[in-house]
């Protein structure tokens, strides 16, 4: 229910339940579930938990807390990419605060430092984190833009057009 | 908000007859940084015409979408900040066109830039052109011409200077001015060395080739 929420964004929570209450006229200052957003966190709780066994978060929260890509190069992020031919895209939405626009900039910095090829736009949008799931056209025009350019690049895709 | 690198541009827009002459004197097949490349169009020209290995740098959300979404590897970030992020000698070329005059310190700017490249190409507007002196000495208010539209109080451009003033700040730098092309009514004319103060007169914009 806690990871569910960095999915999300105020905005998205504020505007889709606010303070609503789940099917009473009034408050029970008991622990049931009281307000809509209570209600949904439980009943996504409880998908996730019969989908997934829930040691496979375990297991997966540690991964990637023991994950330091830049202590492995010395404390330095920008080592970890040196002489890279990869062409990098980093995109980064407004509202996410599970992967924040400042650390994506970090990591745009360090790509810049090692001298590789690396685009990164900020896409406006108020979905959060789940916005790479949903119907973002700026998201759309730009990878399609960089899968196209990367493409030719490699040669695998001659003509400029079929862009507009 | 106002976005000050983006509004620059727009100022200018109707005269960026200065993208061409740039790209004419980038070499092909070299590696080349745009700093404030607004939508893209110089990079476009340097990557089609010139094969060249093009990045940019843009403060606009929407300046960088659109280069990125036209296959073009453009960053977000600003002129002022941004690059001490970049290594030295990174680049073959530098170019700042039509944007040192929007920038906070154009001093740091522009030692930035000769630390990450040996040659850097700068293009400004020329706030010593005799209609902007003219507009000054008879009207008492600030300039208002075609290539700088806005007011004083809403410019992006904080930082307006002339043709000499640039060449001394060049010369302050240690950076030697190899040409200067200026340009006047949509005419361009290639100067070898420094401009005169025939040019400071009549030149609108000044597009600069500097080399540490």
């Amino acid at each position: 229910m806690a990871a569910h929420i960095t999915y999300l964004s105020e905005t998205t929570l504020q505007q889709k339940f606010g303070r609503n209450l789940q099917d009473r006229e009034a408050v029970s200052y008991g622990f049931d579930a009281d307000f809509q957003i209570e209600s949904y966190l439980r009943h996504q709780g409880m998908t996730f938990v019969e989908r997934f066994d829930a040691n496979s978060y375990l297991y997966i929260t540690r991964a990637m807390d023991y994950f330091d890509l830049a202590a492995d190069h010395g404390g330095n992020l920008a080592a970890a990419f040196e002489g890279t031919k990869t062409r990098f895209c980093v995109m980064s939405f407004t509202s996410d605060w599970l992967f924040p626009t400042s650390e994506s900039v970090q990591t745009v910095r360090a790509l810049n430092a090692a001298g590789a090829n690396v685009s990164f736009v900020e896409i406006e949008s108020d979905k959060g984190h789940d916005a790479f799931l949903l119907d973002e056209p700026e998201m759309h025009a730009t990878l399609d833009g960089f899968l196209k350019s990367a493409a030719q690049a490699r040669g695998l895709f001659s003509a400029k057009g079929g862009q507009g | 908000m106002i976005d000050p690198k983006a509004s620059a541009h727009g100022n200018l827009a109707s005269s960026r007859i200065d993208l061409q002459l740039i790209a004419n004197r980038v070499e092909t097949g070299t590696k080349v940084l745009d700093i404030g490349c607004g939508d893209g169009a110089l990079l476009d020209l340097l990557v089609s015409d010139r094969n060249v290995d093009a990045r940019g740098l843009e403060l606009s959300q929407k300046g960088v979408n659109a280069c990125v979404a036209r296959g073009l590897s453009v960053v977000q970030g600003n002129a002022d900040t941004d690059l001490s992020y970049y290594p030295d000698n990174g680049f073959d070329t530098v170019i700042l066109s039509q944007t040192l005059q929007a920038t906070q310190k154009p001093l740091d700017v522009l030692s930035e830039m000769a630390r990450i490249g040996e040659r850097l190409i700068v293009s400004i507007p020329n706030f010593g052109h005799w209609r902007v002196r003219l507009d000054l000495l008879l009207n008492g208010r600030m300039p208002v011409t075609g290539a700088l539209a806005a007011s004083w109080y809403e410019t992006a451009n904080i930082h307006l200077c002339t043709l000499r003033d640039f060449t001394d700040l060049a010369d302050q730098l240690g950076l030697r001015v190899e040409s200067c092309i200026t340009l006047s009514g949509g005419r361009a004319r290639e100067i070898a060395g420094k401009p005169s103060a025939r040019h400071n007169l009549l030149a609108q914009q000044g597009v600069f080739v500097l080399r540490r």
